[in-house]
């Protein structure tokens, strides 16, 4: 390259002309100059240069291959497989690479990496993580090393990333829109002049990316020299363990990150500003204690109650007659509550819940597995008994090695019954999800609905990342109400859970019959999983038929639960000591209970500053 | 191949938004599609249809199963870009710009293309045989019903449309080609929502509701009966009207590749965004390409904050949820009122 001239692709943003975003560019940067950091993930809503600014990498890093690895990629084409042309050639089995050798050297991109398949996204992990990528399929098998960095980017929006593959990222980085309205002005003319003259741009800051590409060049000589002061060991073991992070990635990637930042700053020492900057790149998203600590709560609480707590509780049910009297006080008041903030759900529908009946399940939430019915074809597999579905692509690479010896008259390829392979299909049969909201007075509350609704429209979030059918259908007064039968359209979920009013009595016993029974009627999808999310105190008081309100409910319940849907309470009682009617429900039902509060994913975590400060 | 009659665009009646809209785009490709929202039987797939009639030839490479565009040799598909490095002069063709429906049934290998089996199974060999992607390239992808496709395809939509190519790595077959469409869906809100990812992927949107005026009304009838009982007599009578709505979209394309970018519309666009508290920075480019358009087809050689706010209420409804699900409605009035007098002083 001639010195002081910059020649791009046409396509290639520069990486400096990328306004603001420091935290993003500079976890780029680490992971361009070290080999040795294994990941990074770019998170942020749509629309704000995600992976503009990762593409732009090759501006500064002309030595750069970039592989863009596409949504419809194949196993066979990512690891490799058989290699079809020599087999048909010679009649020899012989292991063709597939894009992880193409990408030895140099580094990986997924775009929207949340959408692809989690078994990709493993085999793609684990030849990072090991250097090597080992194949063993379609009868052949194969070893390559294969040395590359992985960058991601998501919209969290679209669906989270389990927190065993976030793990085994070492940097995650969140990206935002610029809100600085002069610093958008500027984004704005810089895009612009990008697409009309793109040579321009690239001259404004021809200057910057040669000085740039210069201190890379330096950083990446200077990195194995950046010494690691040894007492920093103990300061990052104790970070990661005050943040809650479990594991040694965590660890190692703080270590890591900053010898990199201490190389880009010209330094031969991390330092302390190093430590701290590399910890809020490599720990946000590891901590686990959140997920853990929800788990943990309700059950605790349902092991050891104090005794005292017990006999309170058992005062409470024993006095209906007085929350009866409340309650009908306030009967004929009717409020429409706003909606609370929303939060990020746990995985309050995971199937590893000990509390759920193995038995109803029928795998993991959202899909399934089978080869008889339409859905979206994943794999391939040796057919057990007759062939209806096959799978051509992967039955010709089988027939491929035996093409030398079996007879071919007319044809290329002669297909014998052994080499039929047929398709594995994955359906996404939808899960359906009906709220059966509790909107009686008691709800009401100390505004205790404003929470609740922000309670639903989270879970409502959820459920449209995960493209499930929800309904809504609330109990007050004396009636069940349909509010919303199950549907995709969680928008209009939304503006029907905004209008439902709350006020008067509870009658749980009914809500629940009413909503098993909408569940169980065969106008739903017969292969829909379903679930129903109870949102309830469990403080009933209509009894079905003028005997006790629980009781009714709990022989309601007993019944309810021997019909093939999984049931989750969700306990929206407050205040101290908390009644065990919700528990005693979701024990009916033989589903899952959690505490309201025990929803968010959110509520535990603390800012990661405060802990690096502190 | 003989083609069936198109009903000119010219002839459909009233419409305005989902007209200038659809127009927009083809004095601006890199608007970024249109979605259109409305009820059934609205002639929105009309309006789709007869756009066809109206867009302009492009050049593209001669011979080239893709169409790759003549003049843009960072995308090209693998075949183009082999025999460029072979030293091979592409050739220049003309052709005109299409319309290509993606059915709701589609299947992934048909959408994004995939190994030939008739090429494997006759010669044993591989080879891309390209999928409605590749069709689309340098046309307008119409997805009728957009809101009902599957998931797996809007992947594949988003992950072209994020691109400008298509990279296809399966079934042992490697191949990328150029998918540089204009995006266009139509939808029925009461059916499901869209995600809100494609959404965003859209530039601008418009609804459409059934005509209102009686008047009008028994035109949108009466023309459509001419068109059907007597098509080539229908197509000849707005001939003229056809021919003059392609010059005025000509000059349109002209005056918009040698227009400005004002420092006005820069700012109006940022500023409408940040009021709004639109996410993303994809509003405000659309704000202000829209914006050019406009001025363009007007006939005006400059664009002002007047155009931006006339794109506002096209570019924004559709990205204006800040709270999950919160109902997306755009308060025109109040940012008129808002812009008055910001901009007045």
């Amino acid at each position: 390259m001639v010195a002081g001239t910059v020649q791009l692709l046409r396509g290639t943003y520069p990486f400096t002309a990328v306004v603001g975003q420091d935290q993003v560019k500079k976890a780029l940067l680490c992971a361009a100059i070290s080999k040795e950091i294994k990941g990074v993930l770019i998170t942020g809503p749509a629309g704000t240069a995600k992976s503009t600014v990762v593409r732009s990498l090759r501006s500064v890093l002309p030595g750069l291959s970039m592989h863009n690895l596409p949504l419809n990629v194949s196993e066979d084409r990512l690891v490799g497989g058989i290699d079809v042309d020599h087999a048909i050639k010679h009649g020899e089995k012989r292991y063709q690479a597939g894009i992880l050798k193409e990408v030895d050297g140099g580094l990986l991109y997924l775009d929207e990496i949340n959408l692809f398949e989690d078994h990709i996204i493993q085999r793609v992990l684990d030849a990072m993580e090991g250097g090597e990528n080992r194949v063993e399929r379609e009868g052949v098998s194969g070893t390559h090393d294969c040395d590359f960095g992985l960058v991601g980017t998501m919209d969290p929006a679209e669906g989270a990333m389990s927190s065993h593959l976030l793990d085994r990222f070492d940097i995650c980085v969140s990206m935002d829109s610029i809100t600085d309205r002069d610093r958008r002005i500027e984004v704005l003319r810089r895009r612009l002049l990008h697409e009309s003259s793109p040579e321009d741009l690239v001259s404004c800051h021809s200057e910057e990316i040669l000085g740039l590409m210069e201190d890379l060049e330096e950083a990446e000589g200077r990195l194995p020299c950046v010494i690691f002061p040894d007492a920093f060991y103990e300061t990052v073991s104790l970070l990661t363990m005050e943040m809650g992070v479990q594991g040694h990635r965590g660890d190692m990637a703080v270590v890591r990150t900053a010898r990199a930042l201490a190389a880009l700053d010209r330094r031969d020492q991390v330092c302390l500003d190093d430590l701290q900057e590399a910890a809020s790149m490599c720990l946000q998203h590891r901590r686990r204690d959140r997920e853990e600590e929800a788990e943990r709560s309700p059950q605790t609480e349902e092991q050891n109650p104090e005794p005292g707590e017990e006999k309170e509780q058992e005062e409470d049910v024993w006095q209906p007659p007085q929350s009866d009297r409340r309650e009908r006080a306030d009967g004929d008041r009717e409020d429409i509550f706003s909606i609370g903030d929303p939060f990020v759900v746990i995985d309050y529908l995971k199937p590893a819940d000990k509390r759920v009946d193995m038995g109803k399940r029928r795998g993991k939430r959202g899909s399934s597995v089978r080869s008889d019915l339409p859905g979206r074809c994943t794999s391939f597999r040796i057919p057990r008994g007759e062939v209806n579905d096959i799978a051509l692509v992967p039955t010709l690479r089988a027939a491929a090695p035996y093409q030398v010896q079996r007879r071919r008259e007319d044809v290329a390829i002669v297909l014998e019954s052994s080499d039929f392979r047929e398709k594995v299909r994955v359906s996404k049969n939808g899960t359906t999800i009906m709220f059966l909201v509790d909107a009686s007075g008691s709800m009401g509350a100390r505004r205790r609905m404003v929470t609740v609704k922000g309670a639903i429209l989270s879970l409502l979030k959820d459920a449209y990342q995960k493209r499930d059918s929800v309904g809504l259908m609330a109990f007050r007064k004396g009636s069940a109400e349909l509010l919303l039968p199950p549907t995709k359209s969680v928008d209009l979920a939304y503006s029907r859970l905004r209008e439902m009013p709350t006020g008067g009595r509870t009658p749980l016993a009914l809500g629940l019959s009413k909503a098993a029974h909408m569940l169980s009627s065969d106008r739903l999808g017969k292969e829909d999983d379903m679930v129903m999310v109870i949102v309830s105190d469990g403080k009933a008081n209509v009894p079905l038929d003028g005997g006790d309100a629980f009781a009714d409910t709990l022989e309601v319940a007993s019944k309810a639960s021997a019909l093939p849907i999984r049931f989750v309470v969700v306990d929206t009682g407050s205040g101290y000591p908390r009644l065990d009617r919700a528990q005693r429900l979701a024990r009916a039902l033989g589903g899952a209970y959690f505490r309201l509060e025990d929803l968010n994913a959110d509520r535990l975590a603390h800012s990661i500053r405060m802990a690096v400060h502190g | 191949m003989s083609k069936r009659p198109v009903y000119p665009f010219t002839a459909i009646v009233g419409q305005d938004d989902m007209r200038e809209v659809l127009l927009l785009n083809v004095v601006n490709p890199s608007i970024g599609g249109v979605l259109i929202r409305g009820e059934k039987g609205t002639a929105k797939s009309t309006a789709v249809r007869a756009l066809a009639e109206l867009l302009p030839a492009r050049d593209v490479v001669k011979g080239c199963k893709f169409q790759c565009s003549w003049n843009d040799n960072d995308r090209l598909c693998s075949e183009c870009r082999e025999a460029l490095s072979e030293g091979v002069v592409l050739e220049k063709e003309t052709v005109a710009m299409r319309v290509v429906e993606l059915p709701l049934c589609a299947t992934e290998d048909r959408v994004a293309g995939t190994l030939d089996i008739s090429h494997a199974i006759n010669t044993g060999g591989k080879r891309f045989e390209p999928g409605i992607l590749a069709e689309a390239n340098g046309n307008i992808l119409y997805v009728d019903e957009v809101n009902l496709l599957d998931d797996h395809l809007v992947d594949l939509l988003l992950d072209a449309a994020a691109m400008g190519m298509n990279f296809v790595e399966r079934e042992g077959v490697s191949f990328s080609h150029p998918a540089n469409f204009i995006l266009i869906g139509t939808m029925n809100p009461e059916e499901g929502d869209l995600r809100p990812q494609l959404l965003d992927r859209f530039g601008l949107v418009v609804d459409v509701h059934g005509e209102r005026d009686p008047v009008n009304r028994v035109d949108v009838v009466k023309r459509r009966i001419g068109f059907e009982t007597s098509p080539d007599e229908f197509l000849e009578w707005f001939s003229d009207q056809q021919e003059a709505m392609r010059r005025r979209l000509e000059a349109a394309r002209s005056k918009m590749r040698s227009m400005e970018v004002s420092s006005e519309i820069l700012e109006a666009a940022v500023e409408i965004s940040l009021h709004l508290g639109v996410d993303g920075h994809r509003a405000d480019l659309t704000l202000v390409k829209a914006a050019m358009a406009w001025a363009a087809l007007e006939g005006r050689d400059g664009a002002d904050t007047d155009d931006v706010l006339k794109v506002a209420r096209m570019a924004l409804p559709h990205r204006m949820r800040r709270q999950p699900f919160e109902e997306s409605k755009l308060d025109i009035r109040g940012l008129d009122e808002w812009l008055q007098e910001r901009f007045s002083s």
